[in-house]
């Protein structure tokens, strides 16, 4: 965004120096996102103490979460952390639009996990939705799926996303994404499966801890989660569990 | 008699990975269990290259900026989260660096096969160039994608310079000819075309060479650590001939 606003290239720095210190045409900059412009005047209104209030644990205050997907009551809906994901999808989003059956939502945004029926009783904030398989907060996004999606072709999804937002600075963002989508389509096709498999999960590793920034670096959540969680829809036998 | 014109010893250059910095306050650091002392502002690869470590490294050259591209420089730091890019983090006082482990191991390899799975085959024998260098001592010379990946193989060589030639197929896209055109030359020809995987170098407005606003200076040639940009006169025969056949 920086370097957008400087007129260059859109590229991610690398950080050290954070923004604060050394960020648009070199001066200190804050960069904060609209939730936290727009929490301030109510915390200014009622206190830092009322805002504290709400939340659970070390997530404290409100975040807006945004029901999407195959969700009967979708939109946005302000709760205090620590409310259940069952709560969001079941109670203000009143269940699947379908009507069908629940199968997983994806938490976060684009590079957020996927969680299944086990994990809806999981409450959401940061420290909770960490413990499971690392799962994110991020934007609140919440984007609902019923039994009829199939998750190899949305672990795809993650990686073509990816790929079609690169910038194409950094080698583990840049390629592995591409063929990240290639070889799900070689897992689709189901030719060597087991060996595939755990090429995609190398893949992961390589970009999680490799990557530049977080879009290469999360990528492998929504494909990692949908693997571990529905290896079925992989083609691989329901209590395979692969390794991470 | 003693020769008037003594020819000095040849020094091996040793390329620092990030310009030098220069000012008294200094930092201490460990890397591997070698105490180092470098400049205030010093990266973490030229205090371990001062340690006398080595870090692979494909998009850092001490005559050009860090950039954090390549990611084969990653290392371990004491307290911090993550593998971060040696060329990128700053030397501290009293931070322990590890530039070997198991996990580095993998990655670099990972990251290595990456760039190998968009990289002439019949080129990874015999070349002399940075990025052979990083094979070496990552010990990866091919990759497990399997062929028929998406891939710039067949991209067009621009051969119109009658000094040098571009080879997309052999760009590891680290930037190194655009910022030598933009840090040592001042002449801004350079720039990435395209982005996300689709990321080309291109001279001007996607020109060839010869046309563009390239000056002929070189910057970009000696930059290039993966023989992408690459003189002529080493293929007296024609490059397609001796070099990749079309």
């Amino acid at each position: 965004m920086l370097e957008s606003l400087e007129g260059k290239r859109g590229m991610i720095r690398p950080k050290p120096p954070l923004p604060a210190l050394e960020g648009l045409f070199g001066e200190p900059t804050v960069v904060n996102n609209v939730i936290t412009l727009a929490t301030v005047p109510w915390i200014l209104e009622h206190g830092a103490e009322a805002y504290a209030a709400f939340g659970t644990g070390r997530s404290r205050g409100t975040i807006p979460v945004q029901l999407a997907g195959n969700v009967k009551q979708g939109g946005l809906v302000e709760v205090p952390f620590g409310v259940t994901l069952r709560d969001l999808i079941e109670g203000f989003g009143a269940g699947t639009a379908s009507g069908r059956p629940f199968k997983a939502v994806q938490i976060g945004g684009p590079l957020g996990a996927w969680f299944d029926d086990s994990r809806l009783d999981t409450p959401l904030d940061y420290e909770a939705l960490a413990a499971q398989d690392g799962g994110i907060v991020g934007h609140g996004g919440l984007v609902v799926f019923d039994d009829t999606v199939d998750m190899a072709a949305m672990a795809r999804f993650a990686m073509e996303f990816c790929a079609l937002e690169s910038c194409g600075k950094c080698t583990p963002c840049r390629v592995g994404s591409v063929r990240g989508v290639e070889l799900i389509d070689r897992i689709a096709a189901g030719a060597d499966l087991e060996r595939d498999v755990a090429l995609l999960d190398d893949l992961c590793d390589t970009m999680t801890h490799g990557s530049l920034c977080a879009l290469g670096g999360l990528t492998p959540l929504p494909v990692q989660s949908a693997l571990r969680r529905y290896p079925q829809d992989f083609g691989l036998a329901r209590d395979r569990r692969p390794a991470s | 008699m003693t020769d008037p014109h003594p020819v000095p010893a040849l020094h091996e250059e040793i390329d620092l990975g990030t310009p030098p910095r220069v000012t008294d306050a200094t930092v201490t650091l460990t890397v591997d269990g070698v105490e180092v002392t470098v400049p205030e502002g010093s990266s973490v690869m030229l205090a371990a290259i001062q340690a006398g470590r080595t870090v692979p490294k494909l998009c850092a050259t001490d005559t050009l900026e860090a950039f954090g591209s390549c990611r084969v420089c990653l290392v371990e730091i004491e307290g911090q989260r993550g593998y971060p890019a040696s060329c990128t983090a700053i030397a501290a006082e009293g931070m322990e660096v590890r530039t070997d482990s198991e996990m580095l191991a993998k990655l670099r390899r990972g990251v290595m096969e990456l760039y190998l799975s968009d990289f002439p085959a019949e080129d990874v024998q015999g070349g002399w160039s940075e990025f052979h260098e990083v094979m070496e001592q990552t010990q990866t010379f091919g990759h497990p994608y399997g062929d028929g990946g998406a891939n710039h193989l067949d991209a067009a060589v621009d051969e119109s310079n009658p000094y040098f030639l571009f080879d997309p197929a052999k760009c590891i896209v680290c930037h190194r000819c655009i910022r030598a055109c933009e840090e040592i030359q001042g002449t801004f020809a350079l720039t990435i075309d395209g982005r996300g995987f689709g990321s080309t170098v291109a001279a001007s407005q996607s020109e060839p060479f010869l046309d563009s606003e390239c000056v002929s200076c070189g910057a970009c040639v000696l930059a290039c650590p993966s023989q992408a940009l690459v003189e002529k006169s080493l293929y007296p025969e024609g490059y397609r001939a001796e070099c990749r056949q079309a």
